[in-house]
């Protein structure tokens, strides 16, 4: 039986924004507005949605790189927000970040050897150099990394080593918890595969769960046991992992699975793209934020926000509709 | 349209001389989208900007090859083919933009930041189209209507960093065909967009091209890109293209083992969820194998002959070929050169 491990619940995050020089008024932008789900110990969790949809502000507030405005966190049953000193540290050793570019979040002066032993020396894990070496020979071998290579320095790996580099680096402490912000998307597409099953082999090996953040639904796929996806600072739909591919319930679920352009020549395919960008979060849409983009909205949708309902004991969805409503009905056409 | 033979462009660095393009041929025909596939490094992007004598000197340098222009008139009587290699730097200038326009990867570094779009836009038209003034706007505006920016009038007051990244690369793309160019060369145009929005530019190059006559190379590392723009891929690996053809020859039958690898690697939404077969190891540098095949470390399929001998090409009559030494590609009706 597996328990949670991380439980977000009802997290926001506003930043003050400020207009214009004369401006008096204080604006806010809701990055992330309402958030709230589970990680089970061991397992993944996929939070996705387009640039700007507050699924990194979610993660930087769950490793306290963001102030909650409102919201709490809670960490192997302890809320973050009544630990301080000691505890605190203790707590955040056992959630680490893995980032989207390993190149410029490893210091390029260090070496890749310094650069793994780092944490373990922030948090004086070992009295001896000796016992430290050995540790950081145990991950570079964990993650597929020639201990020979502790000497060199980031500019002299490749994109691949570099992020191998940087989940060793995430994994020195033994989290419990990492966080992966696009730990592959900028890699090139023959090392990601490998990173992939490199992050699955490694949760099986020391039971480690993910919060995966992605853009790219098929890594999602082949990565999350549930995922999770944003819109404008809000979950729209919470599925586990099969439902979601094959049964997605909101629209925007919908268009993302549309988006991915299959590996597989179709020269009929003219399905219509999602028009439109995301709008600013500092003056979002009235309703559901999805609506002015949506091509089933419904009067109802731009007036009145659609709360996050239970479908089934597993799947949430924030919409009015449902798939039987919206599926097959376009009403762009009509409306223009 | 665009006959490239054997292109060679070689850059010189502290460690020698790196064949970052090391003999690659290919063409496009009027109104064909020819994706040239691989991953960084491979010398897709290098490869374009030889197309134009673009390569920075020194330390690049063209050192052999083709590169030829069909003449502007269709039927092309009189006129012959321009080689652009051969070309003098004033001839080039009115083939760049006029002609072979290109669009990058990031719109804002090829933009300007301190000029408004307008700006910008009849610029272009001034200098290939001697076009000044309120036509020059109005062919602007009309250029931003047809790549779907709304209110083209108002936006062309606009500065390029008041605009999202979609809606940049819109402006780019206007930009690029304001000339009514032969061919486009698009960079990874679409790399650094949500997927929402690449689908959005993606079906907005496709449509603008069909039915013009408009060829496009379209450089990607994106397999899913390819099988959805491609009449023909190829796909490039260490500086050299290992297999070329048909969209659908290359997808449902790969030849080559690393594009067999490639295909088998893509997570993908439907099928089994396991395990991804991977390609061990990692692409070498462009043009640093002295002799065989540069995919022979990483293969699956390595014979002896491979380390040795330079692998070689194997054609077929649909335009498809393949550079590899398995003798079952060849026992096909393929024939060996």
């Amino acid at each position: 039986m597996s328990r949670a491990l991380l439980e977000v619940k009802d997290l926001s995050v506003h930043f003050p924004v400020r207009r214009g020089w004369f401006e008096r008024e204080q604006r806010w932008l809701r990055a992330v507005d309402g958030v709230s789900f589970t990680i089970q110990e061991g397992r993944t969790l996929g939070l996705v949605g387009e640039s700007g949809c507050g699924k990194s502000t979610t993660a930087r507030a769950i490793v306290g790189l963001n102030t909650p405005t409102a919201g709490e966190i809670h960490f192997a049953g302890k809320r973050m927000a009544d630990l301080d000193g000691p505890a605190l540290r203790e707590a955040r050793r056992g959630m680490q970040m893995v980032f989207q570019d390993p190149y410029s979040s490893l210091d390029p002066r260090m070496m890749l050897g310094d650069i793994i032993a780092e944490p373990l020396r922030a948090h004086r894990v070992y009295r001896s150099r000796t016992e430290e070496r050995k540790r950081v020979a145990v991950l570079m071998d964990q993650v597929g990394l020639a201990t020979s290579m502790s000497g060199r320095y980031p500019h002299e790996l490749s994109g691949g080593q570099r992020q191998r580099a940087g989940i060793a680096r995430a994994l020195a402490l033994k989290p419990r918890l990492v966080i992966a912000d696009e730990p592959v998307s900028a890699l090139d597409m023959s090392i990601r595969a490998q990173i992939i099953n490199l992050l699955g082999e490694l949760q099986d090996e020391l039971s480690i769960a993910y919060l995966f953040i992605a853009h790219d639904l098929a890594v999602v796929r082949h990565t999350c046991d549930e995922v999770v996806v944003m819109y404008l600072g809000r979950i729209v739909e919470r599925a586990p992992r099969e439902r979601l591919f094959t049964a997605a319930e909101h629209p925007y679920t919908q268009a993302l699975l549309d988006a991915v352009l299959p590996p597989r020549p179709m020269r009929d395919r003219r399905s219509l793209p999602l028009l439109g960008d995301v709008p600013s979060p500092v003056d979002p849409p009235s309703g559901c934020a999805f609506h002015p983009r949506c091509a089933h909205a419904v009067e109802e949708c731009r007036v009145e926000t659609p709360g996050l309902e239970a479908r089934s004991h597993d799947h949430e969805v924030a919409c009015h509709l449902t798939p039987d409503e919206w599926r097959g009905s376009d009403r762009r056409g009509a409306d223009a | 349209m665009l006959d490239v033979r054997n292109l060679k462009t070689y850059f010189s660095t502290d460690e020698g001389e790196v064949r970052a393009v090391d003999g690659v041929s290919f063409a496009i025909a009027r109104g064909e989208i020819l994706c040239l596939v691989g991953e960084s490094g491979c010398g897709k992007s290098v490869t374009a900007m030889s197309l134009l004598g673009l390569v920075p000197s020194p330390p690049g340098r063209v050192v052999a090859g083709e590169v030829l222009l069909a003449p502007e008139q269709e039927g092309g009587d009189g006129a012959s083919a321009l080689d652009l290699r051969k070309a003098s730097e004033s001839e080039l200038r009115q083939v760049r933009g006029r002609r072979i326009a290109m669009i990058f990867q990031d719109p804002m570094t090829s933009l300007n930041p301190y000029l408004t779009v307008g700006v910008q836009l009849t610029e272009v038209l001034e200098v290939h189209m001697r076009m000044r003034g309120e036509p020059a706007r109005e062919r602007a505006a009309q250029m931003l209507t047809s790549v779907g920016i709304s209110d083209a009038e108002q936006r062309l007051n606009d500065y390029p960093h008041e605009m999202s990244g979609g809606i940049r690369q819109r402006v780019m793309i206007a930009m690029a065909l304001l000339c009514e160019p032969d061919v486009l060369i698009a960079d990874e145009p679409t790399t650094a967009l949500d997927v929402t929005i690449q689908a959005q530019i993606l079906a907005l190059i496709r449509q603008l091209q069909e039915g013009t006559g408009l060829g496009v190379l379209l450089i990607t590392h994106d397999l899913g890109v390819v099988a959805n723009m491609a009449d023909r891929v190829a796909v490039m690996y260490a500086g050299r293209i290992v297999e070329q053809g048909p969209v659908e020859a290359i997808f449902d039958d790969p030849k080559h083992p690393y594009t067999a690898g490639l295909l088998r690697s893509l997570p993908q939404l439907s099928g089994p969820c396991e395990t991804l077969p991977v390609i061990p190891g990692l692409p070498p540098p462009a043009g640093s194998t002295e002799r065989g095949c540069s995919f022979a470390p990483r293969c699956d399929r390595v014979m002896d002959r491979c380390w040795q001998q330079d692998p070689p090409t194997v054609r077929w009559g649909s335009g498809r070929h393949v550079v590899c030494h398995l003798d079952d590609i060849a026992t096909e009706d393929g024939e060996r050169r």
